[in-house]
């Protein structure tokens, strides 16, 4: 048994906690059980952070602040509710303040998202217009969107986050594909096409 | 209506009647399919970029660094092995302490009647003795023996530079009765020898000289290996009318001069005997005296002075001399070394670590570390305790962030590194011959990544007055801890400031070997 072997045991252990535990952890001053949390939200904030404010670097800041202020209210937070809706509220204002305090909403970093896919077989210009597009979406259609497209959300999880009704959740991710497929129609179609 | 349906049949929740309506819409209509298509595409594209928004690993360490104020970061030893690495070292130098109790004892118990000074410790220093010692013995001539006698005419007709011998004193007993019957009276002498005549050789058998033993000479001849109870008869001289004028009068020697030759092996001897306090009054056999008698490899003294017996006042200078160097010291050098208190320094290396452990502490075990020690030995050389510097190849453990797809997951890993390694020692040393010692260590240190406690066990030679080699095995523990997850989260005037380590432990095999300097 290597010492990854033992390391990733023993991650595990914390990792198959749900987050309700792993919050009464929190509570308790365990930081495995904050670091576990996460690495459990991280990428999908990052990445609703990152198409709702558009820059690569204030979604960073934003993630950052997220887990800052999960360990600060850990003892708001009351178990048996929904950990995922909490901490993406949380994100979701962090985000709507960032927009309203951003002069430039333009300022999207394309070429630092976009680095890995050089040499990928999807079309850049494809991937820098989508960007854009996202970022030109309503608010309301953005969001359901990337909960629903990015993070892989069902409708249901979107519903609680959200706190919208589930036929207004569906309409708004409806609508948010209908704008990206009329505006992104020519890549689209040689995206098809090749 | 169609939108929706593709949408609903991307998300799955599209009803079978629903899902075949729209097949067949798809099938009859171009149109459609060009819609469906580019619905295909937008979910391609959505994908590709959910792929390529995820947090680098530079951004998550970033991050996570940010939030927890510290970072990942190795850290030594937790303050909770502070007991046990404190414990351990201990009991190594305690190990020692009774070592050295058990070794003193045990070699006091072989000291005999000499005194309870270690055979191995320094000796005060004795009276330098000259390789011969030629003392006149003045005998009246009517006292002599018939033998003795006749050796006297022929005393100057026979060469003695040939030999190389120590000259003892085959002479009448004080009672000048020496004779080829009365073997007692032929004593080995050398030191006495400004003796009155009469009290002389206090170690004849017979003699009267109740003062023998009183003589600073005798003592003398004692510690540098004369074995002053040694008599002619003791000697194997136990048949004066056939030995003593034969030997005799190969030496010439005379009326109250004569010489019993002792090579260098038997001086060694006999000095090993006297080391070890005690007084070899073995008879020597006849064979024994007739090689030495006749050994010849060294240039004797009587040849610097002409063959002439010396004086009594001769010998006693020599005795005195504190210039002249006894042959009996010519290997103190390399044991004093090893039993002498001082200061030593050496430099070392340690031939490779040999890890049996899962988590590993040496990236690379062939290569040879190099180390300096600086020591002071205390209670004749036996102990001593030190501090070794050394620099030494460790791979590092720490946490780092490895990307599996769209999520992340934290491993262990290993990064190489050269670092400095500091230890202090305390050693203890059993020797086990002139200039040999068994070396036993315990060690304790570490760098700043790491702590580090074992022990080791080297032979050590003496290879000159104050040069020595070691060669040995070592085994050690090492601990280290990684800070897996350190909080320092502030906001809203609230701060929170821990940190959670996880520690690691781990052991090796080591070859050492090295030379050390006694200053």
């Amino acid at each position: 048994m290597t010492l990854t072997d033992v390391f990733i045991r023993r991650q595990s252990d914390e990792t198959t906690l749900s987050d309700d535990e792993l919050m009464k952890r929190v509570r308790k001053e365990d930081r495995k059980a904050f670091r576990v949390l996460y690495d459990r939200y991280k990428t999908q904030l990052f990445i609703y952070c990152l198409r709702m404010v558009n820059d690569r670097d204030a979604a960073k800041d934003i993630l950052q602040e997220v887990f800052i202020r999960v360990h600060t209210n850990r003892e708001r937070f009351i178990p048996g509710t929904n950990f995922a809706g909490w901490v993406h509220t949380i994100a979701r204002n962090l985000c709507l303040n960032a927009r309203r305090d951003s002069k430039d909403h333009t300022s999207f970093d394309e070429s630092a998202a976009y680095s890995g896919m050089a040499g990928a077989d999807h079309d850049v210009a494809l991937q820098e217009q989508l960007a854009s597009e996202i970022a030109r979406l309503p608010e309301i259609y953005r969001e359901a969107l990337v909960l629903r497209e990015y993070e892989g959300r069902s409708y249901q999880e979107i519903v609680n986050i959200t706190g919208q009704a589930m036929s207004t959740v569906k309409f708004r991710i409806f609508k948010a594909r209908e704008i990206l497929r009329e505006r992104l129609s020519w890549g689209l179609d040689d995206l098809r096409g090749s | 209506m169609m939108t929706n349906d593709i949408q609903e049949l991307f998300d799955g929740s599209l009803t079978d009647e629903r899902a075949a309506e729209l097949f067949h819409g798809l099938s009859v209509s171009p149109e459609r399919r060009t819609d469906f298509q580019r619905h295909i595409a937008l979910q391609g594209a959505l994908r590709a970029d959910r792929l390529a928004s995820n947090l680098t690993n530079d951004e998550d360490a970033a991050i996570w660094g940010a939030i927890s104020g510290v970072g990942v970061a190795a850290s030594g030893a937790g303050s909770g092995y502070t007991i046990g690495w404190v414990v351990k070292p201990l009991l190594f130098v305690l190990a020692g302490v009774v070592g050295y109790i058990l070794g003193t004892t045990h070699l006091s118990t072989g000291s005999g009647d000499s005194g309870s000074a270690p055979a191995t410790a320094s000796a005060p220093a004795a009276p330098r003795l000259p390789l011969v010692a030629v003392v006149p013995v003045v005998v009246p001539p009517a006292q002599q023996s018939p033998a003795l006698a006749a050796n006297a005419g022929i005393r100057s007709n026979v060469s003695r530079n040939a030999s190389d011998h120590r000259a003892l004193n085959l002479a009448d007993a004080a009672d000048g009765t020496a004779s080829s019957d009365n073997p007692a009276a032929l004593t080995r002498r050398p030191a006495a020898a400004t003796a009155p005549a009469n009290s002389v050789f206090p170690n004849s058998v017979p003699a009267n000289g109740a003062s023998a033993n009183d003589a600073a000479g005798n003592d003398a001849a004692a510690r540098n290996g004369l074995n002053g109870s040694r008599t002619a008869a003791q000697n194997g001289l136990t048949d004066p009318a056939t030995n003593l004028p034969d030997h005799n009068s190969s030496l010439g020697l005379g009326s109250g001069v004569q010489h019993l030759e002792q090579p260098d092996a038997q001086r060694k001897d006999t000095s090993q005997a006297n080391e070890a306090g005690r007084i070899d009054a073995r008879p020597l056999t006849p064979e024994e005296v007739t090689r030495a008698l006749s050994s010849g490899n060294a240039q004797s003294p009587l040849g610097e002075n002409g063959g002439r017996p010396l004086t009594p006042e001769e010998v006693t200078r020599a005795l005195s001399s504190s210039n002249t160097q006894s042959p009996l010291d010519e290997n103190q050098g390399h044991a004093s070394a090893l039993t002498s208190n001082g200061f030593e320094v050496g430099f070392g290396h340690l031939l490779g670590r040999f890890n049996r452990s899962s988590i590993p502490l040496g990236s690379n075990t062939t290569l040879s570390d190099p180390h300096i020690d600086v020591s002071y030995r205390f209670f004749g050389g036996s102990v001593g305790l030190g501090a070794r510097l050394g620099f030494g190849n460790m791979l590092h453990q720490s946490m780092k962030p490895v990307s599996e797809g769209s999520s992340s997951v934290n491993t262990m890993v290993g990064e190489a590194k050269q670092i400095g390694v500091a230890e202090v020692y305390a050693n203890y040393r059993l020797p086990i011959s002139r200039g040999i010692a068994v070396n036993l260590e315990g060690t304790f240190g570490g760098s700043t990544m790491h702590t580090q406690a074992g022990g080791n066990v080297s032979l050590i030679g003496f290879v000159a007055d104050r040069i020595g080699v070691h060669v040995g095995v070592g085994y050690s523990q090492y601990r280290y801890g990684v800070s897996l997850s350190s909080i320092d989260l502030s906001h809203d005037g609230d701060r929170v400031d821990d940190t959670y380590k996880s520690a690691f432990k781990g052991d090796f095999f080591e070859l050492r070997w090295g030379v050390l300097f006694h200053l």
